[in-house]
């Protein structure tokens, strides 16, 4: 296995994971990952691969959502999970749409930083790379962490209590 | 002491080192409000990630968002709302939007992608009044081809479309005079640019495949051929596509998949081919190694899998377009 085939196996579903959650759309979460990987393959190898890639998956993530048309699907997106998240949960698809429609939501609230460390640190990620990718000290990677979470939960909870997925800000 | 929630999951993320770990791990041991501190950041830590796992079950937003415009343009000319598009008001769109795009290629090509090889005036010939009637070469088999340039949520929306064809359009009505000159002048010693075509179009093999010039975002240095309107494509599809004088004479620069052309990567195009299922296999050389893109192209893009022969690995890429440029 040579080393781009490694860093592909290494790191691509986590990736795409953690893209997923944090843009709430699967082909956007591809793209993005694609050009990641394009980018390390050029780049060539770097002392810390792992906050490497999630620093430049984050940075594309926050370039990106400054792009009018793509905000504008993720919008549209979040408008359809809530209608869908309306609608009867008469099955197990209604269901996990509703949950992930107030999944997103909650996510949302959370201040970027707090948003992206999470997401990082769900993909196992540590708080030295945590840190590196987010340029931020590894001291205070456990408070923002416990924030997060804290916020997600809460946000969540409020929002199953109410049935719905009005933003819980 | 006080609790700190954040050296708490710190310790539950298993992240402080041994002495540390040690102190906190007595802390909650010891102390009541450590302890239930602690239980409750267990608590937040299987509740955050059981909520985000919610999260991995993610649609794709491009169906949303693209269906309703595969079908209006599917319709042939019925657009979104069920309004009938006037087919001379396609026509007229679609010119409007290739001379637009033509003044933008001629811009980029003063500019970064400049090539020092190809006169000017044979690029005023591409832009100006002496532009080739259309030529449409479809893949060979595959009639469709260009009637099916259904461009996905990758295309900029119509309003910008047609905002940036109108500022083209402008511009390339001051260029006009200069150009018109240049082409005057030039044509002493450089064989019009139909002729050009015509000549490199002999040279080809029969089975030339067609290549997408690119004529969107600004850049590239292709030829924008011609205006398919009237043949059933839809405006936003107008550009055009044209049989390679030779595929081993272009060179490709790959965008990214945001539309971000990596200047980079201007890479030499090594092997372009048609296949009689209407797909489209492209090779070119990156810096990290050879590439080969298979799909079908949509509109100015070739859609399909990018592959990196680097380990043989499929990237599972979306989107990329192939910039048709002068090899230099």
């Amino acid at each position: 296995m040579d080393e781009t085939e490694r860093l592909f196996r290494t790191y691509h579903e986590g990736l795409v994971r953690y893209l997923t959650r944090r843009l709430g759309d699967r082909d956007w979460a591809d793209e993005v990952a694609q050009e990641v990987f394009l980018r390390a393959l050029r780049a060539g190898p770097t002392s810390n691969e792992r906050s490497w890639l999630y620093a430049v998956a984050t940075n594309l993530v926050r370039d990106q959502a400054r792009t009018e048309s793509r905000r504008r699907r993720h919008l549209e997106l979040l408008a359809a999970e809530a209608r869908e998240a309306r609608a009867p949960a008469a099955d197990e698809a209604q269901l996990r749409a509703e949950a992930r429609a107030q999944a997103r939501v909650a996510l949302e609230v959370l201040g970027e930083r707090d948003r992206e460390a999470l997401l990082m640190r769900e993909e196992g990620l540590d708080y030295t790379e945590i840190a590196a990718a987010l340029s931020i000290s590894v001291g205070s990677v456990g408070t923002t962490l416990a924030r997060a979470r804290r916020r997600l939960v809460e946000a969540h909870e409020e929002l199953v209590a109410r049935g719905g997925t009005r933003h819980a800000g | 002491m006080p609790v700190d929630e954040g050296l708490l999951h710190a310790w539950l993320d298993g992240q402080l080192g041994p002495e540390d770990a040690a102190r906190v791990e007595a802390l909650v041991a010891s102390d009541d409000a450590w302890a239930a501190a602690a239980a409750e950041a267990r608590g937040l830590l299987a509740a955050s990630s059981r909520i985000l796992g919610a999260l991995d079950d993610t649609p794709s937003a491009r169906h949303a968002v693209a269906v309703p415009r595969m079908t209006a343009r599917g319709l042939g000319g019925v657009g979104l709302g069920g309004r009938r598009i006037a087919p001379w008001w396609r026509a007229a769109a679609g010119l409007v939007l290739a001379v637009g795009l033509g003044a933008v290629v001629w811009e980029s090509r003063q500019g970064e992608w400049g090539d020092p090889q190809v006169p000017p005036a044979t690029e005023a010939a591409r832009v100006g009044d002496s532009v080739p009637p259309p030529s449409i070469v479809p893949a060979p088999g595959s009639p469709t081809t260009a009637t099916s340039a259904v461009t996905e949520a990758a295309v900029p929306p119509a309003a910008d479309r047609a905002l940036e064809a109108r500022i083209a359009a402008r511009r390339v009505a001051e260029q006009t005079v200069d150009t018109r000159a240049s082409a005057e002048a030039m044509a002493k010693v450089t064989p019009p640019i139909a002729e050009q075509q015509a000549v490199a179009q002999r040279a080809a093999p029969p089975t030339a495949p067609p290549v997408a010039d690119f004529g969107g975002r600004g850049v590239a240095g292709g030829t924008v051929a011609g205006v398919s309107g009237g043949r059933g494509v839809a405006p936003a599809a107008a550009l055009a596509l044209t049989a390679a004088p030779s595929a081993r004479e272009q060179c490709v620069a790959p965008i990214d998949s945001m539309g971000v052309i990596d200047t980079t990567q201007r890479a030499r195009l090594t092997s372009l081919e048609s296949r009689a299922d209407s797909t489209v296999r492209a090779e070119w050389v990156e810096r990290a190694g050879r590439a080969v893109l298979e799909g079908r192209l949509i509109g100015d893009t070739l859609r399909g899998a990018v592959r990196i022969s680097a380990g043989d690995i499929r990237l599972p890429m979306q989107p990329r377009v192939l910039l048709r440029v002068p090899c230099g």
